[in-house]
């Protein structure tokens, strides 16, 4: 009977090994199984889309659904799927938007190879100390998009270096009708929309060449507001003064990067990846694109997006060679070459990239001590920096505060009790 | 606490139908009636079991909910009894903006839509050439998908859509339809455009069914239109006008979709500055993860509307 036994173990092992010999491994485990992936870009996920195909031909025994959802879809969905366990196993997103669910201990944490990985590829002015989780893919920056037709019929031959002569460019690029309205906007301002669109225009366009960031590091993993310091206060003051005092644009032009493309906008602050767009569009606009202007400091918000693997992904090694081979060195130029996201790998040859569009070319060089700030990395900061939006559509929508300046301080003081208060309720609040 | 709570519930009708059958099988009765009881007891009991699962629990659990500082996302889920509600009236400026605007948007829309239906019924009361193409082109808004139907919508409201445009055509300045002071009120404009083909159809059933003969009585009393119309009409319409005012106002206060889609996700919307009720609940629960204080404002929500569609059976009722 032992012996029978002791055949039979033998026997099954056996066949275990060689069934297991027939498929790749990565780490040491199988690469074989299914798994989703959940996206919120939908360039990327075009790319991407037929990254899965390659995958699935060179591993027959992997299966990966891409699923994309808006940006805002994106959120509640994951606050929904992610207790439920039914959330994507690869996310894409970056620290802040998912650091509920890493500090809940509901994403993997990367094994070590993937670690290695990280510190060997990604570029090093975007890499980050501690808790990694995200393998970036992708990352962006906010440049200054000029129509260059439009400069030089005011006589300008270059792009604002500081905020203060980005007002005054505005001032004599806009056009206004016969009742001193603004028709065409000297800048484009973000004055409306849901998600995170018009807290992080006014971040980067004003707050943060002055130096400032919404809420600042008090101590160990707490934070304050800072929309009650002048600086907040002279942020949205800019933004009146555009609209109000110098009117340089105005709630009835078109805006974003549309209204750039059809000539309505003369500046704009966009990511790099509205270049795609705007050859697409407006092939025939001349538009140069510059670094972000500066004041205090110079230097632009920077969202690294990245892929994060679901703690209850089943096929982990799986995941993190899927992340791997999206982000091949070819594969992470054809991404940038497509969509037009800033590339986030240091040891890869954009050359080719540029050669097919040289408007991408220049795109990391950047004047010196030109800075990237990043989002704060907190629970608080996913309810503060919508109801951030929330707040500065309703302010910017006050043409009483544009020459009040002690009503708009009042505002701002509110505002910043109500973010302390949620920084307060997340327990990470600390006092300046 | 919550795991208690949980299974509580259910505790409580595993035992109360436990009860049930005890009694049946320990109270003296003849064995023909104990069988008959027996077999109602067993076919009420599953169907009442699935009563309380679909319809009570939800219901139950949002309450529940609502005492606690509910973070799906977080293992422990500190009770904080009433505090929820407390935070909603004390601190809670989203709550509050919100359930102005749920007032005023039912403070609005639900009289023009009543009166709309109304004027639109009596038009079509009596049947003429065409009349049933009109009776569907009214009522087909109320049919259709409304998702698109607020695309379609935000479209004609752009600063380029066909209402500018016609405004232009008459000289007229461009309006900023879905700013932050005109969202709230183009949305009740196309509330409103979408619901009244209900009203119209249930004022014209009724009106339909009121006899000829009250109409040939009055007009020998020498009774004109008006007097016709006040005296006759309105009273028989009593019943369908007091269920299109509880319809009309339940559509107010849960209007969700037509803001929602409206208002959120595009650099020309006002966004979350134009809140509803449900709308605030929905951002509560599913976008910062707040489900305690949502149930909190879900509970207030029904609260409301149970109040007013009582008040509004009661008027109903005092009045026949």
């Amino acid at each position: 009977m032992k012996k029978l036994v002791l055949v039979m173990l033998i026997t099954c092992s056996l066949v275990l090994s060689l069934s297991a010999g027939g498929q790749q491994e990565a780490g040491g485990q199988s690469l074989a199984g299914e798994i989703t992936f959940w996206q919120s870009y939908p360039a990327v996920n075009e790319v991407y889309s037929e990254y899965a195909v390659q995958y699935m031909e060179e591993h027959p025994e992997s299966k990966i659904t891409l699923s994309l959802f808006t940006a805002r879809a994106f959120d509640d969905k994951l606050n929904t799927a992610m207790p439920a366990g039914t959330a994507g196993d690869i996310l894409e997103g970056w620290d802040g938007q998912l650091w509920a669910y890493i500090s809940a201990g509901l994403l993997a944490e990367p094994p070590g190879y993937m670690l290695d990985y990280y510190r060997e590829t990604t570029m090093k002015f975007l890499q980050r100390e501690g808790d990694i989780y995200g393998m970036p893919t992708f990352v962006g920056l906010k440049y200054l998009f000029w129509n260059q037709d439009w400069f030089a019929d005011v006589g300008l031959n270059r792009a604002p270096t500081t905020i203060t002569e980005m007002m005054e460019y505005a001032k004599k690029l806009t056009v206004y009708d016969n009742s001193g309205q603004p028709v065409k906007a000297g800048l484009a301002f973000r004055v409306s929309g849901g998600g995170y669109g018009v807290a992080e225009k006014w971040w980067m366009k004003t707050l943060g060449p002055m130096g400032k960031a919404p809420i600042e590091v008090t101590g160990e993993k707490k934070w304050a507001s800072n929309f009650d310091t002048p600086e907040a206060v002279a942020s949205v003051q800019y933004y009146l003064d555009g609209l109000y005092n110098y009117k340089v644009d105005s709630f009835d032009i078109e805006r974003d990067i549309a209204a750039f493309a059809k000539g309505k906008a003369a500046m704009i602050q966009k990511e790099s990846q509205a270049i795609p767009f705007l050859s697409d569009t407006a092939p025939d606009l001349k538009y140069g694109i510059a670094p972000m202007p500066g004041d205090k400091i110079r230097g632009t918000l920077a969202v690294i997006i990245g892929n994060y693997v679901n703690a209850d992904c089943k096929n982990k090694a799986l995941a993190w060679d899927v992340i791997k081979f999206f982000n091949t060195p070819e594969r992470h130029r054809k991404m940038f070459l497509e969509t037009g996201w800033n590339p986030v790998r240091g040891d890869v040859d954009y050359g080719p990239v540029y050669d097919a569009k040289p408007k991408f070319a220049g795109l990391m060089d950047f004047p010196s001590g030109y800075e990237a700030y990043f989002y704060p990395i907190n629970n608080s900061w996913s309810e503060i920096w919508p109801k951030t939006g929330e707040w500065l559509t309703k302010m910017y929508a006050r043409k009483d505060l544009a020459n009040d300046r002690a009503a708009l301080q009042a505002e701002c003081k509110k505002f910043s009790d109500t973010v302390n208060q949620i920084l307060k309720e997340n327990d990470e609040f600390a006092a300046k | 606490m919550e795991k208690l709570i949980f299974f509580g519930q259910f505790a409580v009708v595993a035992v109360l139908s436990i009860v049930t059958f005890a009694i049946i099988l320990a109270k003296p009765m003849s064995a023909v009636r104990r069988k008959q009881l027996l077999f109602v007891a067993s076919i009420l009991v599953p169907v009442l079991a699935i009563f309380f699962i679909v319809r009570i629990y939800p219901m139950l659990q949002t309450l529940i909910i609502s005492l606690f500082k509910y973070d799906p996302i977080r293992p422990v889920k500190p009770f904080r009894g009433l505090g929820n509600y407390v935070q909603l009236f004390t601190r809670d400026e989203q709550f509050q903006q919100s359930m102005r605007n749920t007032l005023l948007f039912a403070g609005i829309t639900v009289p023009v839509n009543m009166l709309i239906g109304l004027c639109l019924a009596l038009v079509l009361q009596r049947r003429f050439r065409g009349s049933s193409f009109f009776e569907s082109l009214f009522f087909i808004p109320y049919i259709a998908p409304i998702v698109p139907m607020a695309i379609v919508w935000q479209w004609m409201y752009a600063a380029d859509g066909v209402f500018n445009q016609i405004i232009l055509a008459l000289g007229a300045g461009k309006v900023a339809w879905m700013s932050l002071h005109t969202a709230l009120y183009s949305i009740m404009i196309m509330f409103i455009w979408q619901m009244n083909g209900y009203l119209m159809l249930i004022f014209l059933v009724g009106l339909r069914g009121i006899p000829d003969m009250y109409y040939e009585v009055a007009s020998i009393d020498g009774a004109n239109w008006w007097v016709q119309f006040t005296r006759v009409t309105l009273p028989l319409l009593r019943p369908i006008t007091l269920y299109g005012l509880i319809v009309a106002t339940l559509w107010a206060f849960m209007v969700f979709s037509q803001v929602f889609v409206m208002t959120q996700g595009s650099d020309v919307a006002p966004g979350a500055a134009v809140q509803v009720l449900v709308l605030d609940i929905y951002q509560k629960g599913f976008t910062y993860r707040k489900m305690g204080l949502a149930s909190a404002e879900a509970v207030m929500l029904l609260l409301i509307i149970l109040v007013i569609t009582l008040a509004q059976l009661r008027l109903g009722k005092a009045k026949e």
